[in-house]
């Protein structure tokens, strides 16, 4: 069991949990977020998981295996500051599409009134 | 007319009202109610359910909020004699519904009955709901399929599904609640402000969004209605997406379990 990716997957967890929860990001990003840190928390937890990655990354032993699995954090880590915040613009894009839709029905209402006047 | 001006009376065979703030503001003048449909693909059916509403409830504001439909739904409502707010894309059935909301919130209505596009919920049951808001002096109504007598047939898994969500919001809430999924629903102008924060879904405003009223503080009943059998092959749940609900839920109810009301979002 390796002490350092253990942690590093329960942290992603509880910090997927409480993005969600904070509403920072949509419960549609989170599920890959989940299954990764789930994944993480697989590899740090059996040896024979992560040698079998090694065989399929043919990196062949634990050491450059972990050197992979810390760049795919720092990686995932990044994609997760970007699945925040497109769950941010996403946001503001619903805003948008809302305030929208009932200007277009001003515009149409104050139309209709002027054509019958 | 920029924003129809007509009312109904809650009144109208109704029970009489108990005691209670809210109540006491709906005596002292008409309430103003609006009857909210959110639709997507609906042309078939818009048109006679539009015009079936107008028969039993001549005179109240109607609003369809059209989610981005490829079809005619927009022109029909139109033509039947709704009000229109046309999202310029698909948004979600939650996202379409709190466009409602706001509509409601801004023209000052002070009842918002919504019900489903696809014929599902019955207009003569538009009066059952309201009425009970009413009577309760409770700040939103569900319209529930399972209770009483009355039967409603649903397929196997859906209904397990239900069923599932069903005991388990109950089981968080303390209380029963046996149809979390209803769409059917009327409230007051309390619940529309809760409804129009930034949390409410996207997607599928259902059993965590009753837990969260719970734990608010807001006061919810359910009320036995009639459903009818949607039509085939026009759900919100086919492909994989019953797959991605089972799971936002779960994970939306947890997490609203486990917030508990730590994070109250504070009422105007």
């Amino acid at each position: 069991m390796h002490i350092a990716p253990l942690l590093a997957a329960l942290i992603l967890l509880l910090v997927v949990g409480e993005l969600v929860r904070r509403r920072r990001l949509r419960e549609e990003f989170s599920w890959m977020w989940i299954l990764a840190a789930g994944g993480a928390l697989v590899l740090s937890l059996s040896a024979r998981s992560r040698e079998l990655l090694g065989k399929l990354l043919g990196t062949g032993d634990d050491t450059h295996t972990s050197v992979i699995a810390v760049a795919l954090l720092f990686l995932a880590g990044i994609c997760l500051d970007l699945s925040s915040k497109v769950s941010r613009l996403a946001g503001g894009q619903k805003t948008i599409a809302q305030d929208l839709s009932r200007l277009r029905k001003e515009v149409r209402d104050l139309r209709r009134d002027e054509e019958a006047s | 007319m920029t924003q129809a001006r007509r009312t109904e009376r809650l009144d109208q065979g109704a029970p009489e009202p108990r005691e209670g703030g809210h109540l006491r503001l709906l005596q002292s003048r008409a309430p103003r109610v609006l009857i909210l449909i959110p639709c997507l693909n609906e042309g078939p059916r818009i048109g006679a359910l539009l015009r079936e509403v107008h028969k039993l409830h001549p005179g109240t504001d109607i609003l369809v909020v059209d989610d981005g439909s490829q079809d005619d739904s927009v022109q029909r409502a139109r033509a039947a004699g709704a009000e229109v707010l046309q999202l310029p894309f698909h948004l979600g059935y939650g996202a379409a519904l709190q466009t409602g909301y706001r509509y409601a919130l801004d023209g000052g209505y002070d009842v918002v009955v919504q019900m489903d596009g696809d014929g599902q919920h019955p207009a003569d049951e538009i009066a059952t709901l309201l009425g009970a808001l009413q009577q309760s002096g409770c700040d939103l109504v569900i319209g529930s399929r399972f209770l009483g007598r009355r039967c409603y047939r649903i397929p196997g898994l859906r209904r397990l599904g239900i069923s599932l969500f069903s005991k388990l919001v109950s089981c968080l809430a303390g209380r029963q609640i046996t149809d979390p999924t209803s769409g059917f629903q009327a409230m007051n102008r309390r619940m529309l402000s809760f409804y129009q924060q930034d949390f409410y879904p996207y997607d599928y405003p259902d059993a965590d969004l009753l837990l969260r009223v719970h734990y608010e503080g807001l006061s919810f009943q359910e009320q036995a209605v009639e459903m009818l059998a949607g039509p085939p092959g026009k759900s919100m749940h086919s492909g994989l997406s019953p797959i991605y609900y089972v799971y936002k839920l779960l994970l939306s109810l947890g997490l609203t379990w486990l917030s508990g009301s730590l994070r109250r979002s504070p009422l105007p």
